[in-house]
């Protein structure tokens, strides 16, 4: 009988004592990425120093300073070249990381970060309402031994960085270094232009607030063209986002000595001299030569804000009646006015001016050149014609006055050659009138 | 014999039972920690703890303005959107509670934005870039409204503050006839004039709500009305609140009078107007202009208009 007890007894206890199951979590996969979310946050908020970061955008990389604090505040600092007046200007607001397909950084209220996404073109840059085609939520990729965040965006899966910076960075970027360190390299030349010797070869450099394009005549005597995006450091460096190869060598960024006052270039690893030159390896006529149809564009926002230009004050700026006149739209009046230059060395030496408003171009100039014969970067404009009119707007260029313009190339001597200013990341050259003060630019498209 | 296989026979059942009972009782740990239930955490900020007591606590309603696309893309557009500015919610929020809540609760009592407002409101800092046209507001099935082009918000400038609070009254007119629809009659009225691709063409680069006189002369207060019968009601009850009967009876009436597109114009638009204030009447007990009889009686028009002229004047902060 007590056999029969003891076996019941297991019994029923079988029955109900394996019943009772505790559900927890722990190391599920919820938790995990729960502790690793809030890793990032600490990881964000814990710099005393900040962060900076670096953004990919369809202009280059833009830079901003980030404080991060654990209730989900951010205050940012930012080097947008379209907003000067925010240099040095903190601006407060709020960040989360979130569990989305995987841990991700999002700013979530609006912030300097989000100007180049924003779809108004007029406070983004950008065309088409897509903005710079950049990001505002990054997917952490890695949070490397190096303490720096690799990121990936969301949206136009551009890269960026964020890495902790130091204290003195953190003060020059409240003194507005961040914007005040892209047009250093490019100031740094003076009149000249940077070169350096790859081997035998003579590559010459010209910096743009977000760029460096790189310009060499290969073998065969072709020039060659790269544009590379870069970061510019708050000590001046200048690095490439991504490392260029030229005959064989690793170019890697600029970096630049305050003793000196000079910039080395570091190829293979090794700094080499940047050099400083009156000469380029390759000439803007290379570039705009016989069958290039390379063109040097000019918009009327180049023009806006410079001075001391005689033939931009006259022709282009917002004070020269000539553009006031232009009311040539019913609705929109007058969007651009846009001149393109195209020189070609045959059949005929000539010179294209179209000229550019309501939208689309209305008329194409054409100039006769005669080409100085010891100086190939020099000629003299001669018969000018309206050839191409495909709108019949000859009449209305001469009653308002647009005429003037392209008439006042006329019976001048002109150089052309690499310009000093600098416009987004293009690549700029210019036409100067010899003797005078002309000068008309224009990106290199 | 019979007594051991007994034995072995229950004992084999209780442990059958045992592993079946097994799966169907769990006891939760009562302290388990569920990262992520009931969303992403935030910290609550001075905004949030605000937005609690002026919409959550007496409204039930959600502000949502912190990025999320998935709330905030009405459909695969093809433009991006950006947040909205942290310092423009609760400034933007405070006057949507005076020129939206207020008036409502006033006409018709404090219970019916309780009951019929939105559970959540969405705001996105840009406007939605369409083909040409900008959407400014989206109603969802009368739980949600989104707003965008906040960043744009100022209520000291009045074309602005009537922009988003038409936006708003439209939207929040959607919600009320998608609770209970208005008379079918209506749909009549304008028959052969709604156009879901057409509407654009009228008074097109006219970028003023309150100026659409190609529109007004078809019998429509706005262009957008000719989008189909829903947008035909909503425009013309929240263009009458927004811009007032004055404008109504002085500015789009007299372009409608002289229509020579439309020679039915005016009386269609009479026609149309009297179907909107008896649904607001009936159906809601919303009385839509002053009782002429009776000074002391206010319509909902008037309290908007008193409301709009308040918060231009002065701002609500708080």
């Amino acid at each position: 009988m007590k056999k029969i007890i003891s076996i019941l007894s297991f019994a029923g206890l079988s029955l109900f004592a394996g019943c009772e199951t505790i559900v927890t979590l722990d190391n599920g996969v919820d938790a995990r990425l729960d502790a690793v979310m809030k890793e990032y946050i600490a990881t964000l908020a814990s710099e005393e120093n900040g962060w900076m970061a670096s953004v990919e955008t369809s202009e280059g990389y833009y830079r901003y300073y980030m404080s991060f604090t654990d209730d989900n505040m951010v205050t940012m600092y930012t080097d947008n070249t379209y907003y000067p007046k925010l240099n040095g200007v903190p601006k407060t607001s709020t960040y989360n990381v979130r569990a989305l397909q995987r841990p991700v950084i999002a700013f979530d209220t609006y912030n300097y970060i989000h100007i180049p996404n924003d779809p108004n073109d007029g406070i983004s840059g950008g065309s088409d309402n897509m903005g710079l085609e950049t990001d505002f939520e990054f997917e952490v990729d890695s949070l490397g031994q190096d303490g720096v965040f690799y990121l990936t965006g969301r949206v136009n899966r551009v890269h960026a960085t964020f890495r902790p910076a130091t204290a003195e960075e953190f003060t020059k970027v409240k003194e507005g270094a961040l914007l005040e360190v892209l047009d250093h390299a490019a100031a740094s030349t003076g009149p000249e232009y940077y070169h350096l010797m790859i081997g035998s070869l003579e590559v010459d450099t010209h910096f743009s607030p977000r760029g460096v394009t790189i310009l060499y005549k290969n073998e065969a005597g072709t020039p060659v063209l790269i544009s590379a995006n870069t970061i510019t450091e708050l000590n001046y460096d200048v690095m490439l986002a991504e490392p260029v190869e030229i005959a064989g060598k690793k170019l890697t960024g600029f970096v630049w000595d305050e003793s000196t006052k000079t910039f080395d270039a570091v190829v293979d690893e090794e700094k080499t001299d940047l050099i400083l030159s009156p000469e380029t390896a390759v000439s803007v006529l290379d570039m705009l030569g016989a069958g290039e149809y390379s063109t040097l564009v000019s918009i009327k926002a180049m023009y806006e804000g410079q001075e001391g230009n005689a033939l931009a004050a006259a022709y282009l700026s917002d004070d020269a009646n000539l553009v006031r006149g232009l009311e040539v739209s019913e609705y929109e009046g007058l969007m651009q006015a846009v001149v393109s230059f195209t020189t070609k060395k045959e059949p005929n030496d000539r010179m294209l001016m179209k000229i550019v408003f309501g939208g689309g171009y209305q008329a194409v100039f054409t100039f006769y050149l005669t080409w100085d014969a010891t100086d190939s970067t020099k000629f003299t404009v001669g018969q000018m014609t309206l050839e191409n009119d495909p709108y019949g707007n000859a009449d209305f260029l001469q009653r308002n006055g647009l005429i003037q313009f392209p008439s006042y190339f006329r019976g001048k001597t002109f150089q052309l050659k690499w310009s000093k200013m600098a416009f987004g990341s293009y690549l700029m050259g210019q036409i100067e009138q010899v003797g005078g003060t002309g000068i008309y630019y224009g990106a290199l498209l | 014999m019979k007594t051991n296989k007994l034995l072995y026979s229950v004992l084999a059942l209780c442990f059958a039972l045992g592993t079946t009972s097994c799966r169907e009782v769990e006891k939760i740990d009562p302290n388990i920690d569920i990262p992520g239930l009931g969303g992403t955490e935030e910290i609550e900020n001075e905004l949030d703890i605000w937005l609690k007591e002026n919409f959550t606590s007496p409204y039930n309603i959600e502000v949502v303005y912190r990025w999320d696309a998935a709330q905030m893309y009405t459909s695969l557009a093809s433009s991006r959107l950006v947040p909205v500015e942290y310092d423009i919610v609760k400034p933007m929020m405070a006057a949507i509670r005076d020129v939206w809540f207020e008036p409502y609760n006033k006409v018709a009592g404090p219970t019916f934005m309780k009951m019929l407002s939105p559970k959540k409101v969405v705001l996105v800092g840009s406007p939605e870039y369409q083909f040409g046209a900008i959407k400014l507001g989206q109603a969802e099935g009368g739980n949600k409204i989104l707003l965008l082009n906040a960043n744009n918000f100022d209520a000291t400038n009045e074309a602005d503050l009537k922009q988003m609070l038409h936006t708003i009254m439209h939207e929040f007119g959607h919600i009320l006839h998608q609770t209970v629809m208005f008379d079918k009659s209506f749909q009549d009225i304008s028959a052969g004039y709604y156009d879901a691709s057409g509407w654009k063409e009228f008074d097109r680069g006219n970028y003023r709500n309150d100026y659409n006189p190609e529109s007004w002369a078809l019998g429509f207060v706005r262009n957008y009305g000719m989008n189909n019968k829903d947008d035909d009601f909503v425009e013309i009850l929240s263009m009458i609140l927004v811009y007032g009967k004055k404008w109504f009876d002085e500015q789009v009436c007299e372009v409608a009078k002289n229509s020579t597109t439309n020679p039915d114009a005016y009386a269609d638009l009479q026609a149309k107007l009297a179907i909107v204030e008896s649904y607001m009447q009936s159906v809601w007990n919303v009385r839509m202009f002053d009782d002429p009889t009776d000074p002391s009686k206010k319509g909902l028009e008037t309290y908007v208009q008193q409301a709009v002229a308040r918060v231009i004047e002065t701002p609500p902060t708080e």
